[in-house]
């Protein structure tokens, strides 16, 4: 796979297919007993769009990240089936399924990944050179093309390449460290972009200017990109489509500006009113009550009955599925949308505007 | 610890009760030595240490009293071990009961060993504790005098010190022991000392007005106790393989038998290591010694598990962990395919 | 730098150190080599090479001769002459017990480099082959391999390295013929830089280096499966997997490169050990290297050779400890040499 350029734009997100999610699971075995952190699972990417995961910790939104490139290790199973589609028209490929040759020729190649600002991508140990030549030796690409290919990417990112190569990773700050990390996933043109919290952590200068890089990229390389978050502001502006993950599954889906400003699962309702802006005073505020979902334990029936408002006998014990509202904007998974859009506040909109 | 909040804001509370200093150290006792006690006896290896250092421990107090004291010719020479009933492990170049002699060698080695530790432990936590806490010009000082000390090799030492003053009395033997032993205390207890000395009991209890030494044996005391553990059975350790050593070398002066001292005459005088015949007068000195070290080192073993929180973390978050219950979510470190959930 | 130049001023320290405490043993103990030489000298002046009934000022002649201490002079010029004889001339004095009363220090000197030899042979096998099985014990964790390795390594850590020794030698030397029993090298070949003479002196060297290594390897294998196992849940090691990286180089420049900091320099200061333990070794394999150096000389009580191997045996591992401190930022590119490592 040479590094190109893709000069085309094949214009504003199709509904073609990338990536199909099937009935995906990621359990493993505990002391306590078996844990489910993602349950069931079934979604479709389509090509060159931005869907947003949105979810709070524990959600099970870091683990989907993960299954798109089948990623989720031992002791991690992983039941289901991940199919992507390499070109447009193209026969899928299930990436769970497939030979470790093959895994290695999709992963990076074609499907990158970002992960969270906080944490550390990088050995410690090395240079980030050395990532770099590691990668192309691994994936059979020349040294020279592919630093050649490298430091452009860096430079599309407001990065020096030379001094960025040469230093260790203890000696970059948390932007740059995101910025390399974006490079070293896009440095072999890949088609999709997982990207997992790539904004947590850092201050809001830095993040608004990666923000803004994403969206450029986006549009230059006609990247597919699934940006997972915690924090729905971050990805106002930005999404395409939003998917509302609770207690290891999707509680909510479609386009971006019906999800954002007139969601119908309580909890997505309930979410908007706890992000905290310059805008909403801290009494206005509503926290979640209770605890979060624990994989071991998920509650009977609908998994959020234990914390939402509206919830009733039926919600108790019967699970509701996702499935299309009345309007038919989008997708949810409540037995009564109508009731949570009537008794759930909900600040509408974008919270500090994020438009790019 | 109960609170009681003030009427006005839920940032004014006074506590109910405060714990004296025997409470917390009975407390921390429960916590540090009665609890783990218990798992301690449930993990194999601590069950093991347990019985093996018991089992020396009876032989050195009980046994002594119960089995006769080695004297030459009590018996014919090089009675092979399990055929003679009067002699269970058989009789040395010199007509001397072998589980005679290993029994009545063992007083002096408890005896070493308990010198020894306790010397050593005493100094080091001390010299440790008031050096991490003041910080500063003296603790450089005194860590280079420590870092000195630490840095000669410790039989070379132990040979010259034993030349000069020729001890007989296994306290006093002890004590010469650790005398480079508890500079490595020192550094491990100092190091505990320094975050602790920042926490805020600990300003709470400076800004009191507390005197140092209040200061430090009530509030960072306690919370050392694990490694003072840990480190005491190490020491011990350590002091059984450098007496036996030195014993065996001839270096210490002696007058009974003891372990070291068995093995040199079995290695000098009987040709022991030549033929199969004397063999097991340098079999039986050999698996006694390990037996007890062997001892020693499973309950500091067992004991590093119980009280290591990293080691603990971790079979809490793999699920392993026998009888710790996790109230805490799963899936927060690395765990569900080495990636984070959030 | 800070902290390399601290480490240097540190080592300066030590020697001095050591030097000092050398001169205040020689000079101040009860039954010290002076007083020892004293009553020695008066009773048998012939072996001093003076004649029946000597002046005191023969008497002093003779010991500051062989101590480098005049016994009279006031404490601070002593002080400074031996200092100054210690560090300028490298002169330790005479030896009592070899005969025409040899210069200290090219005794050491003869012996020394086997010594090390023995030491960097036994500390680099155990080193390489601790740190190889800890990876592999972490990569197979948790399986029978990993749990039988760990109880060996409890086991074989328990003994101590010198009855591993004589077991060794017990049984590979004399019953069943398959090393060497003592010496250090085959005495028929002719010494010097040939295969021949080369591949003998490993060969003798193989069990006292067995000795060793078989207690050694267990510390090192531990620490490097802690480490790797600690690591294997990091966030770089899933992203080179993802990256594509081969099973080898993740293994080698990301888990391994990292596992071993943490142990380096406890490697090298376990040198400290194996000179010191050296002692010992090398009188129950009869190899003349400066441990049996020393321990002749304790039997003797010929305390100017004492001294002086231990000043050199000291000298010796501060050097292992300067490399060590001076080698890990070539290593750690996060080395911080600005502060203090603590």
């Amino acid at each position: 796979m040479t590094a190109s350029v893709n000069t085309e734009r094949t214009g504003v997100a199709s509904q073609e297919t990338v990536l199909e999610v099937r009935d995906v699971s990621v359990t493993y075995d505990t002391a306590r007993g078996r844990a489910r952190v993602l349950d069931d699972v079934s979604l479709d990417v389509h090509r060159g769009e931005t869907l947003a995961v949105i979810g709070e910790s524990g959600s099970g939104k870091s683990t989907f990240g993960s299954v798109l490139m089948d990623g989720v290790e031992d002791p991690g199973i992983t039941s289901g089936e991940v199919l992507y589609y390499p070109e447009s028209g193209g026969e899928p490929v299930d990436i769970t399924g497939v030979s470790s040759r093959k895994l290695r020729q999709i992963r990076w190649e074609e499907i990158a990944i970002v992960s969270q600002a906080g944490s550390n991508s990088f050995n410690p140990a090395i240079s980030i050179r050395r990532h770099f030549t590691d990668t192309f030796r691994a994936h059979d690409v020349s040294r020279e093309a592919g630093l050649e290919r490298a430091r452009e990417s860096l430079r599309e990112l407001d990065l020096n390449p030379q001094r960025i190569l040469n230093a260790y990773q203890h000696e970059l700050s948390g932007g740059e460290k995101q910025r390399t990390q974006l490079a070293l996933a896009l440095v072999f043109d890949p088609n999709v972009l997982v990207l997992d919290e790539p904004t947590a952590g850092l201050d809001l200068l830095v993040q608004q200017r990666l923000l803004g890089q994403l969206y450029d990229l986006q549009e230059e390389y006609d990247l597919t990109m699934v940006f997972i978050s915690h924090d729905i502001p971050v990805v106002a502006g930005f999404a395409d489509r939003v998917a509302v993950m609770y207690a290891f599954e999707f509680v909510e889906f479609g386009d971006a500006a019906d999800i954002l400003l007139s969601p119908e699962h309580p909890y997505t309702r309930l979410l908007s009113q706890a992000n905290l802006g310059p805008d909403i005073s801290l009494d206005a505020v509503r926290r979640i009550g209770g605890d979060p979902p624990d994989p071991v334990n998920v509650p009977s029936g609908c998994p959020f009955h234990t914390r939402c408002p509206i919830a009733d006998d039926r919600c108790a014990e019967e699970k509701p599925e996702l499935r299309a509202d009345e309007a038919d904007t989008h997708e949810v998974s409540c037995f009564y949308p109508d009731t949570a859009v009537a008794e759930i506040p909900h600040s509408g909109g974008p919270a500090s505007g994020d438009e790019q | 610890m109960g609170t009681e909040t003030d009427g006005d804001s839920p940032f004014e509370s006074t506590a109910s009760y405060e714990q004296t200093p025997l409470e917390v150290y009975q407390n921390k006792f429960d916590r540090a030595v009665g609890g783990p006690l218990g798992v301690l006896w449930e993990d194999y290896r601590g069950r093991f240490g347990i019985l093996l250092v018991g089992f020396y421990v009876l032989m050195g107090t009980v046994g002594v009293a119960l089995v006769p004291q080695p004297k030459p010719n009590m018996g014919p020479r090089y009675v092979q071990p399990f055929q003679d009933p009067n002699f269970i492990l058989g009789t040395d170049g010199l007509g001397q009961g072998l589980f005679s002699l290993m029994v009545h060698a063992t007083p002096p080695m408890l005896k070493m060993i308990l010198a020894g530790a306790i010397f050593a432990n005493l100094l080091g936590v001390s010299v440790g504790l008031y050096t991490g806490y003041v910080g500063g010009a003296t603790d450089k000082a005194i860590m280079s005098f420590v870092d000195t000390l630490n840095s000669i090799p410790g039989i070379p030492l132990l040979i010259i010190l034993a030349a000069i003053l020729e001890p007989t009395n296994p306290f006093l033997i002890g004590i010469i022991l650790s005398v480079q032993r508890w500079t490595g205390r020192v550094r491990t207890i100092r190091s505990q000392v320094i975050p602790l000395a920042n926490e805020e009991h600990v300003e709470a209890a400076r800004a009191l007005g507390d005197s140092k030494s209040t200061v430090l044996v009530r509030e960072i005391l306690p919370h050392l106790l694990p490694y003072i553990f840990i480190g005491f059975l190490g020491g011990a350790t350590g002091i059984v393989f450098a007496s036996v050593g030195l014993y065996f070398l001839g270096i210490l002066p002696f007058d009974t038998q003891n372990w070291g001292i068995v093995l040199n005459f079995a290695y000098e005088q009987s040709g022991a290591m030549y033929s199969l015949e004397a063999a097991h007068w340098l079999l039986v000195p050999l698996v006694t010694i390990v037996g007890l070290t062997v001892g020693l080192t499973l309950l500091a073993q067992a004991f590093d598990q119980v009280f290591n929180p990293r080691v603990r973390a971790r079979h809490r978050a793999r699920g392993t962990d026998p009888g710790e219950e996790a109230d805490e979510q799963e899936p927060t470190t690395s765990d569900v395919g080495r990636t984070r959930v959030e | 730098m800070a902290y390399l130049r601290d480490r240097l001023i540190q080592a300066v320290v030590t020697i001095w150190g050591i030097v000092t405490l050398s001169f205040f043993l020689n000079k101040s103990l009860p039954g010290g080599p002076i007083e020892a030489l004293q009553a020695d000298i008066r009773e048998s002046p012939f072996k001093y090479g003076l004649s029946q009934n000597p002046s005191q000022e023969d008497v002093n002649r003779v010991i500051e001769g062989l101590v480098q201490i005049p016994p009279d002079k006031p404490l601070w010029e002593a002080y400074v002459d031996y200092v100054t004889q210690v560090f300028v001339e490298f002169d330790f004095g005479q030896s009592i017990s070899v005969a025409g009363g040899t210069d200290v220090m090219p005794l050491i000197l003869q012996r020394a480099p086997w010594t090390i030899f023995l030491s960097t042979v036994g500390l680099l096998y155990g080193a390489i082959i601790g740190i190889l099985l800890g990876s592999v014990m972490a990569y197979y964790e948790g399986t029978k391999f990993d749990i039988g390795m760990s109880v060996s390594i409890v086991l074989s850590r328990s003994i101590p390295y010198y009855i591993a020794a004589i077991f060794l030698l017990f049984v590979l030397g004399f019953q069943w013929g398959w090393f060497p029993t003592g010496g250090r090298v085959n005495p028929d070949l002719e010494p010097g830089m040939n295969p021949d003479w080369v591949i003998s002196v490993f060969y003798y060297a193989t069990l006292p280096a067995l000795s060793f290594i078989l207690t050694g390897f267990g510390g090192r294998a531990l620490g490097m499966r802690a480490n790797s196992i600690r690591l294997l849940g990091s966030e770089y090691i899933h992203n080179a997997r993802l990256r594509g990286l081969s099973t080898y180089r993740i293994s080698v420049t990301y888990l391994a490169r990292n596992a071993i900091l943490p142990i380096w320099t406890s490697i090298v200061v376990s040198l400290g050990g194996l000179l010191g333990g050296s002692v010992i070794l090398e009188r129950i394999f009869q190899y003349p290297g400066m441990g049996d150096l020393m321990f002749e000389a304790a039997r003797l009580r010929d305390f100017p050779v004492l001294m002086g191997a231990l000043i050199m045996v000291t000298f010796l591992f501060v050097l292992g400890t300067l490399i060590a401190d001076f080698t890990y930022p070539l290593i750690d590119p996060r080395a911080d040499m600005k502060a203090s490592r603590e």
